[in-house]
């Protein structure tokens, strides 16, 4: 007769040195891990504990793994990762140990594959991404067979209850604009590989205010091309506490991304029924239903990147029409489906530990 | 005795069998459990120091006497309270008449029962003959499912008829009233010929007003027939205690359950998928946290079949199963058979991501399972059996009662007359679950007959353990701009050390993620509380709502000891009925899981508010 492998104490490692999208998203499922009656230790650099912070949710610093494992005394461990590179501390450990473990890599570059393997420390891990292309990254970056990595959908945060009305009037008039002013958004960390670098010239081929929320390490250019625009169309806005009223308010995201996994952004502006406007890197994570959930950059330059927000305010019925797939998109997206495809990995990664022991 | 009251808590200790004595002014008593003394003051019988809200005396509240020092100092008392009630005056005398009071009462019981059981052995031999009482011609085809009200009372029902018109198939027939089953057969394809099939129960239906029904299925072609009236063709005989035989086809663990909600699923428990076995391979039950664990099957490349054998169908059609892969295995697909007096079977499919099954179960009194799986990876694949649950059918189409002319006036059955100490007394067989088994009794004085009132004995409960008997859902609601969402639960047999509720009802709510219950104090509804505490009003009348926004400031609304213990009960269970109610409302494994999540926020904030915290 089979007897019951029951997961209680959950230890989750978080190789991260900054908070982004990555980190939110590990805090928030924690956080629901927790709410299902596991005990959730979450080890991380203390200088995030403060944005970590969560109900129900123990921090401790990073530490060998040995001592995590000794301190914690895990039935199981969960590995996010922001990068492929990012767990080579601390994976191998883990797996000596033939915990139950479960990976989940938000970001992986296009690279070819290494001409040697990493020795990661995956076998009998269950291994999930973010997105299909991260997972076909992962499979390429690490040396493993097609189809090993599956796919964790990020959630997305609930419809939107903000009266659009009111939230558009709001965000144009802190800007001092016409209450029928047009308004794009951008929202993120404004570093290259979100395509920063592109929002001066992006403002500079548009009639219409672009607002720069996020902060990162473009700021100083940005707010210098902020200053010297002689329009002041470019406006920046710091890293916002609340973007919702923002999403809801513009008439358009702005996503001019290189490389992205499953952009939360993407997501929270589609709870808005803000459009999207993208390169398809940006995107990559829709795969064919990009085109239909956003409008996409023909080119991945400033030039496509405005050639395409100025079609969006052109036609504002195709616009919502466009929004409004979106968010029956990311209604489908939910933290409750999210924590029940998670636990589903976690109690996968029980048999698949016995098999790699 | 003019209005005389009793407080609620006392009231309730008396109903659950404590016996209880006046004190004259001046007297005391030492605590001595389950003796409950009682104080007169202001027309309201209480313990000494005790306060709170007090009720009309019932009727069937027994006293056992007055304790006071002489006779003449418990004349004061006597036009307050029921005639008779004899007064003690010393220690002695009083251990004396409680000691006779219970050997009166456990007499009684077995006198009771020496009698039922005296009745059925004189019977035994000259059991009494079946009456007709419903004669419906066949006229015509009928489709099935089909739910056919009788037009007539359950009581003394003892077999029925139905015409089969065309055999194809097995038929699957259940009798209702009342809220229970009263018989389920299943009868396999192979025995059916056209014509009458007859079906007996094994004792005739006990009283009860409420009508019988009958549901029926069919397999395959099975096809019974219509009378020119409408209804389906059917015989029904009534006989008198006494009466009985071995039915066939019987279904003995449906006898006596609840009446099933169509589409009701019945999870398989743990401890029954700890016996499947998978050959080859590995086959472990894991959870995470407070989850009901799942079944992870590990597949050695090829073929592999999972047996579970021994399930008990009881009143379910349907056998359900969710198998689902955390990790894509390539050329995955299942075969499942589900083995019983015959065998039902589903071809190969390809498994994606996730798969749901479902087959009609064959007749049986025990099925066995067989899931066959295949898969194409080189090495081990991991699914997981996410579910796996016995489900009822859908409820037939209704079809309409017999005519009252078509009805055979039948004289009463016939009962025999036998001088018992109990009025109301029950014929019940051994084995036979017609509903709530052995009444209790109220300890009394002499004077006044035993009681016996037919008050359900709920299930055992180990001391201090909460327990419930069934959840009910009456509606599952979310409004259009989901901001405000509930279950409407109908939850009976609630007990707990603090005492025992019968039937509640209440709606889970979340209303922009304040969580909560609601109580209403209206037509329709049970009533629950000792004292209504005080909430709001609105066009439905009166309510209260226990929130998790103001906890502690709703909560000091319940007035009495009893209402309390009520709530304290009703959310230590609330996440378990959640999810059930859940269930029963075939909401999503997902959506159950979170209406347990918002029933645990709220015992969490009353268990807060109730530390002080």
């Amino acid at each position: 007769m089979t007897t019951v492998t029951r997961l209680r104490r959950l230890l989750v490692t978080l190789p991260s040195d900054r908070m982004g999208g990555t980190e939110k998203h590990t805090a928030e499922l924690c956080m629901r891990l927790a709410q299902k009656g596991l005990t959730v230790m979450l080890a991380a650099d203390p200088a995030l504990h403060a944005a970590l912070a969560r109900p129900g949710l123990a921090l401790a610093p990073l530490a060998t793994t040995a001592a995590m494992l000794a301190d914690h005394a895990p039935d199981a461990a969960f590995i996010p990762l922001p990068w492929p590179d990012a767990g080579h501390a601390i994976l191998p450990g883990l797996a000596e140990m033939r915990l139950p473990r479960l990976v989940l890599l938000h970001l992986a570059p296009d690279a070819p594959p290494p001409a040697t393997a990493p020795a990661m420390g995956l076998e009998g891990a269950v291994v999930a991404a973010v997105s299909v292309p991260v997972a076909r990254r992962a499979e390429t970056a690490w040396g493993l067979p097609p189809g090993r990595v599956t796919v964790l959908d990020n959630p997305a945060p609930p419809p939107s209850m903000l009266d659009r009305a009111v939230a558009r009037a709001a965000i144009r008039s802190g800007l001092g604009l016409p209450p029928d002013a047009s308004l794009l958004l951008f929202l993120g960390r404004l570093e290259e590989v979100k395509g920063a670098t592109l929002l001066p010239e992006i403002s500079a081929r548009l009639p219409v205010t672009l607002a720069v929320a996020g902060d990162g390490p473009l700021r100083g250019m940005l707010d210098s091309a902020a200053a010297s625009d002689p329009r002041r169309l470019l406006r920046m806005l710091g890293s916002l506490a609340d973007p919702a009223p923002w999403l809801r308010g513009a008439d358009a995201l702005l996503m001019p991304s290189r490389l992205e996994g499953a952009p939360l952004v993407f997501l929270e502006a589609a709870a808005q029924q803000c459009p999207v406007v993208a390169t398809p890197a940006a995107l990559e994570a829709l795969g064919g239903a990009a085109g239909s959930l956003a409008r996409l950059a023909e080119t991945a330059d400033a030039a496509g990147m405005a050639a395409a927000a100025q079609a969006v305010l052109d036609d504002p019925a195709a616009a919502a029409a466009m929004a409004a797939r979106a968010a029956a998109h990311a209604a489908r997206l939910t933290w409750e489906g999210a924590v029940t495809q998670a636990l589903a990995l976690l109690r996968a990664a029980v048999p698949a530990a016995r098999r790699a022991a | 005795m003019t209005g005389l009251s009793i407080g609620a808590a006392e009231l309730a200790e008396i109903e659950r069998g404590a016996p209880a004595i006046v004190l004259a002014p001046g007297m005391s008593l030492p605590p001595a459990p389950p003796l409950l003394p009682l104080l007169l003051r202001d027309g309201a019988l209480a313990r000494p120091g005790a306060s709170g809200p007090a009720l009309p005396m019932p009727r069937w509240c027994r006293l056992l006497a007055i304790y006071a020092p002489t006779e003449q100092a418990a004349e004061p008392l006597r036009p307050m309270l029921p005639a008779g009630l004899p007064v003690v005056t010393t220690l002695p005398a009083l251990l004396t008449l409680m000691a006779e009071a219970l050997a009166r009462a456990e007499t009684a019981a077995q006198a009771a029962e020496a009698a039922r059981d005296a009745l059925k052995r004189a019977l035994a031999g000259a059991p009494p003959a079946p009456k007709p009482v419903l004669d419906l011609a066949p006229a015509g085809p009928a489709t099935l499912p089909a739910r056919q009200p009788l037009g007539r009372p359950a009581e003394g029902l003892c077999s029925l008829a139905v015409h089969v018109a065309a055999p194809g198939g097995g038929l699957g027939l259940r009798l209702l009233a009342g809220g229970r089953v009263l018989g389920q057969w299943r009868v396999p394809g192979a025995v059916l010929d056209a014509g009458w099939l007859v079906l007996d129960l094994p004792e005739p239906a006990p009283p009860s007003p409420a009508e019988a029904v009958l549901d029926i299925s069919g397999e395959g072609e099975a096809a019974l027939s219509a009378s020119v009236e409408g209804p389906l063709a059917l015989r029904a005989w009534i006989a008198g205690p006494g009466w009985s035989a071995l039915p066939r086809w019987f279904d003995w663990s449906a006898a006596g359950a609840p009446a099933p909600t169509p589409g009701l699923p019945l999870p398989v428990g743990a401890a029954q998928l700890a016996t499947a076995k998978l050959e080859p391979g590995s086959a472990e039950l894991v959870a995470v946290g407070e989850e009901a664990p799942r079944l992870l099957l590990t597949l050695p490349p090829g073929e592999a079949r999972l047996r579970l054998s021994g399930l008990l169908p009881g009143p379910a059609d349907l056998l359900r199963l969710v198998l689902s892969c955390p990790e894509a295995v390539p050329g995955l697909a299942a075969a499942l058979t589900v083995t019983g007096m015959t065998a039902h079977h589903l071809p190969w499919r390809p498994v994606e991501r996730r798969m749901e099954l479902a087959l009609p179960l064959p007749a049986g009194p025990t099925l066995d399972l067989a899931l066959a799986l295949r898969h194409a990876a080189d090495g081990a694949a991991t699914v997981e059996l996410s579910w796996l649950a016995l489900a009822v059918g859908a409820e037939g189409a209704p079809r309409p009662a017999p005519p009252a002319q078509t009805l055979v006036a039948a004289a009463a059955a016939p009962r025999v007359a036998v001088g018992m100490p109990m009025a109301a007394a029950t014929l019940v067989a051994p084995g036979w679950r017609t509903g709530p088994p052995a009444p209790r009794l109220t300890v009394a004085g002499p004077g006044a007959a035993i009681e016996a009132a037919p008050r359900p004995e709920m299930p055992l409960a180990p001391l201090g353990a909460t327990s419930f008997q069934d959840v009910a859902v009456n509606q599952h609601l979310v409004n259009t701009e989901g901001t405000y969402r509930h279950l409407d639960i109908g939850l009976s047999g609630l007990v707990s050390g603090g005492g025992l509720w019968r039937q509640l009802r209440f709606k889970l709510f979340d209303r922009r993620g304040v969580i909560g219950l609601e109580f209403r104090e209206m037509k329709g509804w049970p009533q629950m509380f000792d004292a209504w505490p005080t909430g709001g009003i609105d066009n439905f009348g009166p309510f209260w709502r226990l929130e998790t926004e103001d906890t502690p400031a709703r909560l000091t609304a319940l007035r009495t000891p009893h209402d309390r213990a009520l709530i304290a009960a009703l959310v230590e269970v609330l996440p378990d009925v959640a999810r059930a109610a859940a269930q029963a409302a075939s909401l999503s494994m997902a959506d159950a899981d979170a209406w347990m999540m918002r029933a645990r926020a709220l015992a969490e904030a009353v268990s807060t508010a109730r530390s002080g915290g």
